[in-house]
């Protein structure tokens, strides 16, 4: 055991923390000092010693750390494609804009000057249509469920009848067109039918002899004008 | 951890990798995250090495590491810049190891028979007796593990820290929060001690 009082000196010069007037100092004592020579020297011997204990490798340290909202928030945003974004960027503008109107107190109604906006039962602005529309002094109107419900009823009626309206000319012009095409039709089978009488009546006549054929030929002329004129006159009717 | 890590590109890897302590700590402070494990990577061998010189085994150095980076992860926003960030580490290492002591009661288990890494080990071992090399080495290592594990923790912290981490006495200072002179106290007496374990384990073996 050193006794000598020189503990931390000896410490320091070991290491070399010493400053040049403990150096000297020092080593001036160690030379009269046997007990500090020798640990002096052992303590070397330690140190020696201690350095054969080398660290052979360093794991690779894992520390998982909790991700901060920021990280979360960051790596969810470029997940997202860009039209999502966007969207959901304009539906959170619209969803804050409606709880600031909400804890606002605020009221929006659309009168016939336009968009009013109430903030807390105080009317603060009014935003006029932009068609140009005859001013008149309004009041922000409010309706009870009766007068809503009766607004509705009215509203559904007149929607019925334009719907009616629409149909019944729709019909009427539906008619128009099947009776045209029925006269259409009505006309050409006419035709055909006449075509085949003459056609018939043709192969009849050719069977007769000249006489008899001309004399046929006048009586069905004349048959046919006093049908015709007939005719004529029913439609003249 | 690996999924949570946002990729960096390589300016961003650069950028960490040359940004100071400070930096790196103002950074995870502000939300990112993966800042702090540049920190980590670059201070992980110096607590690593003083865990493992402090509890003997690799598997409670391992550990011990891994609660100090946490500990300190969670605590950072009470890290003051006045202090170097290296002596908050180690001090937050340093207590790690001293709760692991604690809880093993001085953690004097196994070392007559296994090495740092927890394998079964015997000095006399026959099947290391056929390489006097290698022998040697790891007597010499066994017999320095064995004396260090045996000081008392006070006195094994300075040793460690001026043997491996070579640090000043007054940075040891600044990390146990105690004075220079007692420092180098500890260290003479701690000195004292080693001397006489190795040559005690020497003899015996």
């Amino acid at each position: 055991m050193n006794n000598c009082g020189k503990k931390e000196l000896l410490v320091s010069y070991l290491y070399n923390e010493a400053s040049l007037t403990e150096r000297g100092e020092f080593e001036q004592h160690l030379s009269n000092c046997a007990a500090c020579h020798d640990e002096f020297q052992a303590f070397q011997g330690v140190r020696e010693e201690l350095s054969t204990w080398q660290m052979p490798f360093v794991p690779h340290i894992e520390v998982v750390t909790p991700r901060s909202a920021v990280d979360a928030l960051r790596d969810f945003i470029r997940l997202v494609p860009g039209w999502l974004k966007l969207t959901s960027g304009l539906a959170t503008a619209a969803a804050v804009g409606l709880v600031v109107l909400a804890l606002t107190g605020a009221r929006i109604s659309v009168g016939s000057s336009g968009f009013e906006a109430q903030f807390g039962g105080k009317e603060i602005t009014q935003v006029k249509s932009a068609a140009p529309t005859v001013v008149t002094p309004t009041t922000v109107q409010s309706f009870s469920r009766a007068e809503a419900e009766q607004m509705m009823q009215a509203a559904v009626t007149q929607a019925q009848a334009r719907a009616q309206l629409q149909t019944q000319a729709q019909l009427a012009s539906l008619e128009t067109r099947l009776n045209a095409a029925y006269q259409a039709q009505l006309q050409t089978a006419t035709a055909r039918m006449r075509q085949e009488q003459q056609r018939k009546l043709q192969i009849e006549l050719a069977k007769f002899d000249n006489g008899t054929r001309q004399t046929v030929t006048e009586w069905l002329l004349t048959t046919t004008e006093n049908s015709q004129e007939a005719t004529n006159n029913e439609k003249n009717n | 951890m690996a999924e949570s890590v946002r990729q960096f590109t390589n300016m961003e890897v650069s950028d960490a990798a040359e940004a100071s302590d400070n930096q790196l700590i103002a950074r995870t402070l502000a939300g990112e995250t993966e800042a702090f494990s540049i920190l980590v990577r670059r201070w992980e061998r110096p607590i690593y090495s003083l865990t493992l010189r402090m509890l003997g085994r690799d598997e409670d150095a391992r550990d011990a590491c891994q609660e100090a980076f946490l500990a300190a992860f969670r605590n950072l926003a009470k890290f003051r810049g006045d202090a170097k960030f290296s002596s908050w580490m180690y001090r937050i290492a340093l207590n790690a190891c001293h709760t692991r002591l604690r809880n093993n009661n001085g953690i004097s288990y196994s070392l007559d028979q296994e090495d740092e890494h927890g394998r079964r080990l015997d000095l006399a071992d026959s099947k290391l007796e056929s390489l006097p090399d290698q022998l040697h080495r790891n007597e010499q290592t066994q017999i320095v593990r064995r004396a260090l594990q045996a000081l008392p923790p006070e006195m094994r912290q300075v040793i460690v820290m001026k043997e491996y981490e070579e640090m000043t006495f007054a940075e040891i200072a600044e990390v146990l929060g105690i004075p220079t002179s007692t420092v180098k106290s500890r260290l003479y007496t701690g000195l004292q001690q080693m001397r006489l374990r190795l040559n005690h384990l020497r003899e015996a073996v």
